[in-house]
């Protein structure tokens, strides 16, 4: 017989396990009822989270120029957000939208849409997008439930307009469409973080937490130099002005590299003002192509020298300031007599060079041609560039040849010339220009290295002998005398082409002028190519352009401390107070 | 009346096991308390750290708006009246130049 203190005990066993089966029951039940039965509720929280998952901008990579001057960079530049409350009554939703109109200036129409969504219970409402660091602090000082700063930096240039067509820039929210901006936002870019955002004191607030932390992009330093830029922006907007010019360029090249020192287009825009204006936005000197007139000549004395169809001591009469050529007249701007070759390439005489140039055939001259570059984009790390036109062999008419040879029905872009041109200070060699500095050029994907060579278009022997024979003096004595830089031997040649009106389908009293060369003659230092389109009164590439090119050589050779080759004239006192007037 | 005789031993052991554990004890707290007091110091060092990494990003920036070309030029010109050196004004010395 059990005692009494056994049953007890047994009696309180049972009591026990009955009570933890009922609390097993229960569990189980709850357990059902959240598994099976709140299924759907359970899934819609679960997505409820997950769409707050906010994406945390990276910090874009900084630009720098060539010294290590900033040119681009972010800065911090938050964005203020409001999250709906469930248990906030309308008057409370409104008190706190009207502290925030208060601290963030805003306007009221900006209010009424926030406290309108706000009732509308969205989720999500942007207050004011990417504001100063300072105002955004002051707005979550208010300590207002559910108002959060998401991060997100804004691009700021400090030096404004300098280098914009190099640069791009980009819009607040962050699109780009030109500029290295573009070409290297992937390597710029980084890589976003991820947020995610949830309520906590049961629907009173929010809390985030971030679970994966953004990789900041990698800074891009360019071949850029922003006291060049500078020198090159000032002295084309002047030349723009002297000359009511309706655009112009001008290109700075390390000749023995390819890395462009400046570039600058007119009109220009300042990439801290978005939206930009379109026709300012536009790259020309790598993006318009234009018949290039007599800087085409070029190529045609390379191409005639390299196949020893002419001699330098030839003789050709130009007496006649004409030439009928297949049904067309080419005539000179002045007549000029009997020239020797030097002298038609120097005096820039038409009807001289298509003289000379109806010695080649026209699989040669598209040899020589194709060899510079032309017809086929240089390859530079800018976006859109334009590889210009040259037509294929079949379409040439017999009238062609010549009209190519002075340097019509062909297009070309400032820079296609600038690199050809180049070819003759290097020996003979195409460099591939370049903005972004090889090393990380290649980083980001282009095989672009310094001093690559894209091929070799004339022989150095070929070069060497035109530029002392012939494009030295050009500028000494030529059409772009008034190229010549004090203290230093400069190449180069003077293009002057009539515009052609497609909707009239003639040629104009319009004219693209251009001066292309490299200085100093000894070890060149920069190749320089200026063009202006549509430039009134004095049109000639020799007067309007050759003087920028002066101008500027002149300013960068003594910034870059080079010494004169020869010696310096003594300073002429109106030449100086010209100065100081344009100044 | 017995008289208990003290285990003079186990009483040296007993000491010295409570000795050691309150020594551990006080060691783990002070540890603890050193870890969080240095966890709030580098949280202070690395929010000072950003701090000045922001202040550096700025000047830079201002070092950066202060050196335009643009702005040197014109104040150099505007308001310091300077003006570009005549030919005769600039000597250059090359490297094999007499000293």
């Amino acid at each position: 017989m059990r005692s009494f203190y056994e049953s007890d005990i047994r009696r309180r066993i049972k009591f026990l396990a009955a009570v933890l089966a009922v609390w097993c029951l229960v569990v189980a039940g709850r357990l059902v009822q959240i598994q099976i039965f709140g299924h759907a509720r359970a899934k819609a929280i679960v997505q409820r989270q997950t769409q707050d998952m906010v994406k945390i901008e990276p910090r874009r990579g900084s630009i720098f120029d060539r010294n290590g001057e900033i040119l681009a960079c972010s800065l911090d530049s938050p964005s203020v957000a409001i999250r709906h409350i469930d248990r906030e009554t309308a008057g409370q939703e409104r008190d706190k939208v009207l502290e925030l109109q208060r601290a963030l200036d805003l306007p009221a129409s900006e209010a009424s849409r926030i406290l309108g969504r706000l009732r509308d219970q969205a989720k999500y409402t942007y207050v004011k997008k990417r504001i100063p660091e300072e105002e955004a602090a002051a707005a979550l000082a208010l300590k207002l439930a559910g108002v959060e700063l998401e991060p997100a930096t804004r691009r700021y240039y400090p030096h404004g307009a300098l280098a914009a067509h190099i640069l791009g820039g980009m819009s607040p929210e962050g699109e780009n469409r030109s500029g290295v901006e573009a070409r290297y936002h992937d390597r710029l870019k980084g890589q976003p973080g991820q947020q995610i955002t949830y309520e906590v004191g049961g629907g009173r607030n929010y809390q985030a937490q971030v679970l994966k932390s953004p990789v900041p992009g990698q800074d891009l330093t360019l071949t850029i130099d922003a006291t060049m830029q500078y020198i090159v922006e000032k002295e084309l907007a002047r030349a723009i002005v002297e000359h009511q010019a309706a655009w112009g360029s001008v290109i700075v090249m390390d000749p023995p590299t390819g890395e462009i020192l400046a570039l600058a287009n007119w009109p220009a825009y300042d990439v801290n003002q978005y939206p930009y204006p379109p026709e300012a936005e536009a790259n020309r000197a790598v993006q318009a192509s234009y018949e290039p007139g007599s800087t085409f000549k070029i190529v045609t004395a390379a191409a005639a020298r390299e196949r020893g169809r002419v001699g330098y001591g030839e003789l050709f009469d130009c007496s006649a300031g004409s030439i009928r050529v297949g049904g067309t007249v080419i005539t000179d701007h002045e007549r000029v007599g009997i020239l020797s070759f030097p002298q038609v390439l120097i005096h820039s005489s038409n009807v001289g060079t298509v003289l000379f140039a109806q010695r080649l055939t026209v699989p040669e001259y598209l040899e020589t041609i194709k060899g510079f570059g032309f017809g086929a984009r240089t390859g530079v790390d800018l976006p859109r560039e334009s590889s210009g036109r040259v037509w294929p062999a079949n379409v040439w008419t017999k009238s062609s040849l010549p009209h190519v040879a002075i340097g019509y029905e062909v297009r070309v872009t400032a820079l296609q010339t600038l690199v050809a041109m180049n070819a003759f200070a290097v020996g003979g060699r195409l460099v591939r220009p370049h903005v972004v500095r090889g090393a990380e050029a290649a980083a980001a994907g282009t095989a672009i290295e310094d001093g690559d060579n894209a091929g070799r278009a004339v022989s150095p022997k070929t070069a060497a002998e035109l530029v002392d024979r012939v494009f030295a003096e050009v500028v000494e004595q030529g059409t772009a005398k008034d190229g010549r830089i004090d203290g230093f031997g400069a190449a180069g040649k003077t293009g002057t082409a009539q515009k052609y009106d497609d909707a009239l389908k003639s040629y104009t009293k319009k004219y693209t002028a251009s001066f292309v060369g490299f200085t100093p003659l000894e070890r060149p230092r920069l190749s320089l190519i200026v063009v202006l389109d549509a430039p009134k009164e004095a049109y000639y590439g020799g007067q309007a352009c050759a003087p920028v090119f002066r101008d500027i050589a002149g300013q960068i050779l003594r910034y870059l401390r080079v010494a004169p080759e020869r010696p310096l004239p003594p300073d002429d006192p109106k030449a100086g107070r010209r100065k100081e007037k344009r100044a | 009346m017995v008289r208990h005789k003290w285990n003079l031993k186990g009483i040296a052991l007993g000491a010295a096991v409570a000795v050691t554990a309150a020594g551990v004890l006080t060691f783990y707290v002070w540890y603890q308390t050193e870890s969080v007091q240095l966890g709030l110091e580098i949280h202070k060092c690395d929010a000072r750290i950003r701090e000045i990494e922001k202040a550096i990003e700025a000047l830079k920036l201002k070092r950066a708006a202060l050196l335009d070309p643009g702005r040197v030029e014109a104040i150099a010109r505007e308001k310091l009246g300077l003006t570009d050196p005549s030919n005769a004004d600039v000597v250059f010395r090359t490297a094999d130049a007499p000293r």
